[in-house]
């Protein structure tokens, strides 16, 4: 609800601060949360996007399986720094994201010129993601420790 | 004899009290009567000035609490008041948007409108939707056209039971068929991911300057036709090409839209039947 009424509003030239993806990425990678978890919150997040956003639901299924599948590797495999390998996956992710979703319009026969859409969509849109990312990463991260209390304590 | 002293004797007393009493109201008695009285006065002034003070000591904590607790009652009651202005204040500017759209409804009586309210905007950054609180319930149906008093909005997309997701024209996908005003033109104008409208399909040899005004055109079926979209601003003729295009200065600022119309009675034609396809 924040992100359809307050942070749609927030640009930076064409770009805007994606929350729902933020989200997905920073309870992704905390260190308690298990592959169910974070298959039910991105599950919620498809279905409000789906409500919500005229973006085509395949293109959003497809990122955000790629997604919970590349962090939840990378976590048990080669992550040494949560929030570095936030910083990291906001700009993969919303790189990829904005493109798919940016030839996809192309597909469908929406004139656009590709630097065009870099500049103005793909970069700022970058830039505010990660200015968000810290602060939706420690969200997270106190959430986590709400929500397992008691595996902290062991 | 003894008698007689008796009768002096009271006489005399008389006679000092009525001269002190004519003395004292001639005023002649007062320095005595200050000399006589102010080891008095000091005493009661002692005892009068002890006294308020220990009064003071005793009320006086029950009087600052009573002022403290009056002061928070009054400061909640500010509060109220300020918040008060404040809920007045949307409500004042709330009626005049209605009443701006009632105004426009009542110069296009031949449509039926439903008012809505701007509840949230599309997350993606490639397009230009915005989500509006009524629904299927009050009878939107998809196709419908939104407008507000000053001009075309866009037109609705997806329903659910309370609320709907209009397109709006300055989104990459939404096409219009236009016309211009002062000659008669049909063209069409496009939506853009920088929120710009380009008009486009105007012929070459179109007289297109800067201030002519943009109106539907009603072609397609999709929108009723002249409804104000906006103004030419800026015109690119190229000889080489088959049309000219310019851009729009809407009429209406999307990033501020807060309520807007739903023309209820008009149904999108689907001409797409009719359409030769690429096949044949």
């Amino acid at each position: 609800m924040l992100q359809l009424g307050i942070f749609s509003y927030l640009q930076i030239l064409a770009g805007k601060i994606d929350l729902l993806l933020l989200g997905v990425i920073a309870w992704s990678l905390q260190k308690k949360t298990g592959i169910i978890d974070i298959l039910i919150y991105t599950t919620i997040t498809i279905f409000f996007l789906y409500l919500i956003s005229a973006e085509p639901i395949t293109i959003i299924i497809l990122l955000y399986i790629m997604i919970n599948f590349v962090i939840f590797w990378s976590k048990n495999n080669f992550q040494q720094l949560p929030i570095v390998s936030m910083f990291i996956f906001t700009a993969i992710f919303t790189f990829i994201h904005l493109a798919i979703f940016g030839f996809y319009l192309q597909l469908t026969g929406i004139k656009m010129i590709a630097i065009e859409i870099f500049q103005t969509v793909i970069l700022p849109s970058m830039l505010i993601n990660l200015i968000a990312a810290i602060p939706m990463y420690l969200l997270a991260n106190e959430l986590q420790h709400w929500v397992y209390p008691f595996v902290e304590e062991v | 004899m003894k008698k007689f002293f008796n009768s002096i004797k009271s006489f005399t007393v008389v006679l000092i009290a009525v001269g002190l009493i004519l003395l004292a109201l001639g005023g002649y008695l007062s320095p005595i009567l200050v000399t006589l009285t102010r080891p008095f006065l000091g005493a009661q002034e002692w005892i009068s000035s002890r006294y308020i003070a220990v009064s003071q000591l005793l009320n006086a904590p029950q009087d600052v609490e009573e002022l403290r607790v009056r002061n928070i009652e009054l400061e909640n009651e500010v509060s109220r008041l300020q918040s008060q202005v404040i809920v007045l204040r949307e409500q004042l500017d709330e009626s005049r948007g209605l009443e701006e759209l009632l105004g426009y409804a009542r110069r296009r009586p031949e449509f039926q409108y439903i008012a809505a309210a701007v509840i949230g905007k599309d997350p993606s950054p490639f397009l230009h939707y915005i989500i509006i609180d009524h629904g299927s319930d009050e009878g939107i149906r998809r196709g419908m056209p939104v407008v507000t008093e000053s001009g075309l909005v866009g037109r609705i997309d997806a329903v659910t039971a309370g609320a709907a997701r209009v397109q709006l024209i300055t989104d990459p996908g939404s096409i219009v068929n236009v016309k211009l005003q002062s000659q008669r033109i049909n063209a069409q104008i496009n939506g853009s991911i920088t929120g710009e409208i380009n008009l486009d399909m105007v012929p070459q040899d179109t007289n297109l300057e800067s201030g002519e005004v943009i109106l539907t055109s009603g072609l397609g079926g999709n929108y009723p036709a002249d409804i104000l979209i906006g103004q030419v601003i800026t015109v690119r003729q190229f000889e080489n090409e088959l049309f000219q295009t310019a851009t729009i200065q809407p009429i209406i600022d999307y990033s501020q839209l807060q309520a807007v119309l739903v023309i209820k009675n008009f149904r999108p034609v689907d001409i797409s039947p009719l359409l030769p396809s690429s096949g044949q």
